[in-house]
């Protein structure tokens, strides 16, 4: 079985004021189909930027990634946008959601661009909605909502498309506390009854409550790797 | 440089390539407005200078009743006398007397009615462009009684070469018959098509004979230094003619008013143009600044949170504004002023001018002129129009509340 | 599966981006909206302004098509006439292509009166022949137009006072015959009319045909036929026609019989198309900086949507749609404005008191502005053409942006 996601000898430096910071340095790490994976790690320790080179928004400067057993390196941006959409869920760390559109329509966004027609978008929007605890408020506009409802219609979108790979870089960084669990055990659903793959990178130990392996990261480097036993 | 004018400028520059579009569209319209009010005026110039320099003069002195009822009756008595004290006159640079009547002109082939002109040979040129084009023969003069000058389409119409004779039949001015024989002395070329086909000319003493004028004369053509200083020489006319009732000066103003309500009309419909061009760039520029106003509203908010009053945030957008368009009328004037140079020594050439030359006496090519006014006009209302722009941006300054800005709301 | 955008959405999130900035996106269209309106104007007035020269040139001798004798036009002598058409000629006329056709007669001629001399054109013309739409155009103020058999002749108001006689008095015409002679006849005038233009109506003198013929010699001759066609975007077809039938002869349209007007006729679209192209220039900047600026401000949510796997193409689709929409609304309200405008204005504007400004262009005191619907379509189509080509370019930046880049930036 091919593997959800192949990282291999991954390097990615930033230049910055004659300075050179390693924002992944030599990570390897593989991820098994319908994992639950909780990043971790101090803060600039390289998480964003390795969900980046995941989703094939940044190229590494070298190693390889595969996902769903395709190599990124091999794709042209267009080709990348498709695996995107198709195949990747993502819920950003700060901007999240488009400013035009109300918050079903940011949801019905990835639907609509993969062609479902009008009555299956509105139907998965709206239970989509009431999921994350937001029946009623599909009309507003971004800038009418919360940042906990921001970050729960993005949650939404990320996975309303039933992708096999989600990436949520802070998904909960706003929520209260309820919220973020009643979010984290609708991704351990999703994990459970569709298969479907999460790399969650968080410093909130809720997170790592729902989640079966833990990768902690620190200096661009993978410093600790291992699954999580719950009762 | 100081300090408000300083944060003014280094505002503006905030958005470099906003605000030298911004710059670009009033230069461009500057740019314009230049170049076509400097050809309006050189057009204008030239149409009017060949129009009143031909035959009409820039001033005549008439029979007080003779413009609007253009009979011979209403004459100028001892007019070539008239004409030569006027001619003393420093203003006046020339002056001629002439008759004008209408005659049946045949020759033996052809025949036609034509306005026959009697005109003071030897003054003639002095008010008139038409001696100089002489094409064939000699001028009138006193050595060719009973000569005739004919325009050269008059003469192809007559079919009439020097020497030929031409019959004139017409009635005088007592409403006796008149007629005579006349040699074809001289052709001319005035260039003005209608002009040339229906006139003729013959010296001013014959003229008085076949018409029975006596010493009256129709008008007396004047002109002065330039089409600028006949209020002027109108003045010392009047001054000169003050004792004798009947007769009064006209400028070329009223004894062709078409020429200067087309010129009117003409600079209407630009005008129109021009305001359009203005409107259009006055809205770019609200645009820009309503642009730098509401992405500023957080610091806005913050300035005006520390204190700093709602008006020096408006003087300073002013401000602001005004070098926005300062720099666009200076670069628009830069190139407005190269584009009517180079055109002032190539000329401008459009399309169905050489048509319109015809029709209105004008030089295939048209020159530009290069005048402070022609030059400041429209880039000062381009920049006070600008300035205003700045206005309504202002008003929604005016009405920032700190707490919101600062919110970016 | 490739990424979408069906195009009812990508124009509703143009409609709703545009609606962001709404102030913005106001000034914008109405910059657009006035400078459309003001072309429009513009050009239906310069056409309007050209078409009623055409046709004061044609007054005098109104004629879709006119056929003289080579050599008549630049001498309009009594030397160059024709006889009444015959034969082949008269079938033709007579023929499907016409509507209707006249001889006439139109020579320079001297007319006094007991007091006063003046040099006029003397036009002889078959009362029966010409339809509703010549002369008879011009308002009788007193008397009657002639019959076909009739003596008298039509003088208009100003000549009349000019000549300081009346209706019924006799005057003197004299002109050249046909054999060469000096021609002349005494006639009543039988009736006063008033022209557009006082220039034409103190030069042009009416009288029958046969009468004018009788006082210059010349029975039976002409020296133009008056063609009007029945179709007139056929008239280059007619033209060709008698063309053949009579190779020699001089065979004009109406539209080339003035050599500035015609001149002025094949240019104008070419001077519509340079005020057009100049106006938009200078609006164009302004447009350039909305769009740019409209493209600064979202950034990150263009980084988002490219992040969210939507193609460049469709982003930069995107920003076209927002550009066309812009200018869409623009050209709309424009048309809009100059069709009222227009429209308040279909009787013609009073400008008597610019008369003999507008004389001296050759045209009557009255504008009428015509609408052409091909102006309003080169007007729309150069301003949206050069409009979208004005948002290439931002719109080509914006789909090359990375998307991390974009999203990170602050
Ligand atoms: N575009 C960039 N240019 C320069 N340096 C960058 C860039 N993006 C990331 N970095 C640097 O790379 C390192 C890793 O950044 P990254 O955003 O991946 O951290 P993180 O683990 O997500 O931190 P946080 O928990 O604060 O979100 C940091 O030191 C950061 O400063
Ligand atoms: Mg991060």
């Amino acid at each position: 079985m091919t593997n959800a996601v192949h990282c291999h000898q991954l390097c990615r430096k930033f230049h910055q004021g004659g300075q050179t910071i390693h924002g992944l340095d030599h990570v390897d790490f593989d991820v098994a189909a319908g994992e639950f994976i909780c990043l971790t790690g101090p803060s600039g320790s390289g998480k964003t930027t390795l969900l980046n080179a995941i989703g094939g928004l940044d190229r590494p400067d070298s190693g390889d990634i595969a996902v769903g057993g395709v190599s990124l390196n091999t794709l042209d941006q267009g080709a990348l946008a498709d695996l995107r959409l198709a195949h990747i869920g993502f819920v950003f760390q700060s901007y999240n959601l488009i400013p035009v559109l109300s918050a079903r329509e940011n949801i019905e966004f990835i639907l609509l661009m993969q062609g479902v027609d009008a009555t299956e978008r509105h139907r998965l929007a709206d239970d989509m909605l009431r999921e994350v605890g937001l029946e009623g408020l599909g009309s507003r506009r971004p800038s009418e909502l919360s940042g906990g409802q921001q970050q729960r219609v993005a949650v939404a979108r990320a996975i309303v498309s039933r992708p096999t790979l989600v990436l949520a870089d802070e998904p909960t960084a706003n929520l209260d506390s309820h919220t973020a669990e009643q979010l984290m055990a609708l991704f351990a659903e999703l994990n459970l009854r569709h298969g479907t793959t999460f790399i969650v990178a968080s410093h909130d130990p809720r997170v790592q409550h729902f989640a079966r392996r833990l990768i902690r990261m620190q200096d661009g480097k993978i410093i600790e790797d291992h699954p999580l036993a719950h009762d | 440089m100081p300090l408000s004018l300083r944060l003014a400028w280094r505002n503006l520059w905030r958005h470099q390539r906003r605000t030298w579009l911004t710059v670009a569209a009033m230069a461009l319209c500057n740019t314009l407005l230049i170049f076509m009010i400097g050809l309006q005026a050189g057009s204008y110039l030239t149409m009017l200078n060949n129009n009143l320099a031909v035959f009409s003069g820039h001033l005549q002195v008439q029979h007080r009743d003779y413009h609007d009822q253009p009979k011979p009756r209403f004459s100028v008595a001892n007019g070539v006398a008239l004409a030569a004290r006027l001619r003393q006159l420093p203003e006046v640079s020339g002056a001629a007397a002439r008759g004008m009547g209408f005659a049946l002109l045949s020759s033996d082939k052809r025949s036609k009615a034509m306005q026959v002109i009697g005109v003071e040979a030897e003054y003639e040129a002095s008010v008139s462009s038409i001696p100089g084009t002489l094409r064939e023969g000699q001028y009138l003069s006193a050595d060719t009684p009973n000569g005739v000058l004919l325009g050269q389409r008059s003469a192809n119409h007559l079919k009439a070469n020097i020497g030929s004779e031409i019959t004139l039949l017409g009635s005088g001015r007592d409403g006796s018959f008149a007629a005579s024989v006349l040699t074809v002395v001289g052709i001319v070329d005035s260039g003005m098509e209608e002009f040339d086909r229906n006139t003729v000319f013959i010296r001013l003493s014959d003229f008085q004979d076949i018409f029975s004028y006596g010493d009256e004369v129709s008008h007396i053509a004047l002109l002065s230094a330039s089409i600028f200083e006949v209020a002027n020489t109108q003045a010392a006319i009047d001054g000169l003619i003050a004792d004798r009732e009947t007769l009064r000066s006209l400028d070329w103003d009223v004894l062709m008013p078409g020429l200067k309500q087309a010129i009117q009309s003409d600079i209407a419909s630009a005008l129109f143009i021009y305001t359009v061009l203005i409107i259009v760039v006055v809205f770019s520029v609200l645009n820009n600044q309503l642009m730098a106003v509401l992405e500023r509203r957080k610091e806005y908010g913050i300035l005006l949170s520390l204190g700093v009053a709602h008006r020096r945030l408006i003087g300073l957008l002013f401000t602001e504004t005004a070098l926005l368009a300062l720099l666009g009328l200076l670069v628009g004037i830069a190139l407005g002023g190269a584009l009517n140079e180079y055109f002032a020594i190539v000329g401008v050439q459009f399309a169905g001018m050489e048509e319109m030359g015809e029709k209105f006496n004008l030089p295939a090519r048209i020159h530009p002129i290069t005048h402070p006014l022609t030059l400041l006009a429209g880039p000062i209302i381009v920049f006070i129009g600008s300035v205003f722009a700045a206005l309504y941006p202002a008003i929604k300054l005016r009405h920032l509340n700190p707490v919101s800005a600062r919110a970016g709301l | 599966m490739s990424a979408k955008l069906p195009t009812t959405h990508l124009l509703a999130l143009a409609w709703r981006n545009l609606w962001r900035n709404s102030e913005r996106s106001v000034v914008m269209i109405g910059a657009l909206a006035i400078a459309v309106a003001a072309m429009l104007f513009l050009i239906a007035m310069m056409r309007g302004l050209l078409n009623d020269m055409s046709q004061q040139n044609l007054r005098a001798l109104p004629g879709d098509l006119q056929i003289h004798q080579p050599g008549y036009l630049d001498d309009p002598s009594i030397d160059y006439r024709m006889p009444w058409p015959s034969g082949d000629l008269l079938a033709e006329l007579d023929g499907v292509g016409v509507a209707r056709w006249s001889g006439r007669l139109s020579v320079g001629a001297m007319v006094a009166s007991e007091r006063e001399a003046r040099g006029i054109q003397l036009i002889g013309y078959v009362p029966s022949r010409e339809g509703q739409n010549s002369f008879n155009e011009w308002r009788l103020i007193d008397g009657d137009w002639p019959s076909d058999d009739s003596k008298g002749v039509v003088v208009g108001a100003s000549l009349l006072e000019k000549l300081d006689t009346q209706l019924g008095k006799r005057i003197v015409l004299t002109s050249q015959g046909a054999d060469g002679e000096i021609a002349d006849i005494g006639a009543r005038i039988i009736g006063v009319y008033r022209a557009e233009m006082a220039q034409l109506e103190e030069r042009l003198v009416y009288m029958a045909l046969p009468a004018m013929q009788s006082m210059l010699r010349s029975p039976d001759d002409i020296q133009q036929i008056a063609i009007f066609s029945r179709d007139p975007s056929r008239l280059l077809d007619v033209q060709s026609r008698f063309q053949q039938l009579l190779p020699s002869a001089d065979i004009q349209r109406w539209d080339q019989l003035n050599s500035y007007l015609s001149a002025m006729l094949d240019n104008m679209d070419a001077i519509i198309t340079v005020l057009i192209v100049v106006m938009f220039i200078t609006l164009a900047f302004g447009l350039v900086n909305t769009l740019v600026m409209a493209i600064f401000e979202r950034v990150k949510e263009i980084g988002l949507m490219l992040a969210l796997g939507l193609k460049p193409t469709q982003i930069a689709l995107m920003i076209l749609a927002e550009t066309l929409v812009l200018l869409l609304l623009g050209i709309a309200i424009g048309n809009a404005a100059a069709g009222l405008a227009l429209l308040s204005l279909r009787d013609g504007i009073d400008l008597s008191a610019m008369a003999e400004g507008f004389a001296m262009i050759g045209a009557a005191p009255s504008l009428t502005p015509q609408f052409l619907w091909r102006d309003l379509w080169m007007c729309n189509g150069i301003v949206s053409v050069l409009g979208l080509a004005c948002s290439l370019l931002p719109a080509w930046r914006a789909a090359h942006y990375s998307p991390i880049e974009a999203l990170y930036r602050d």
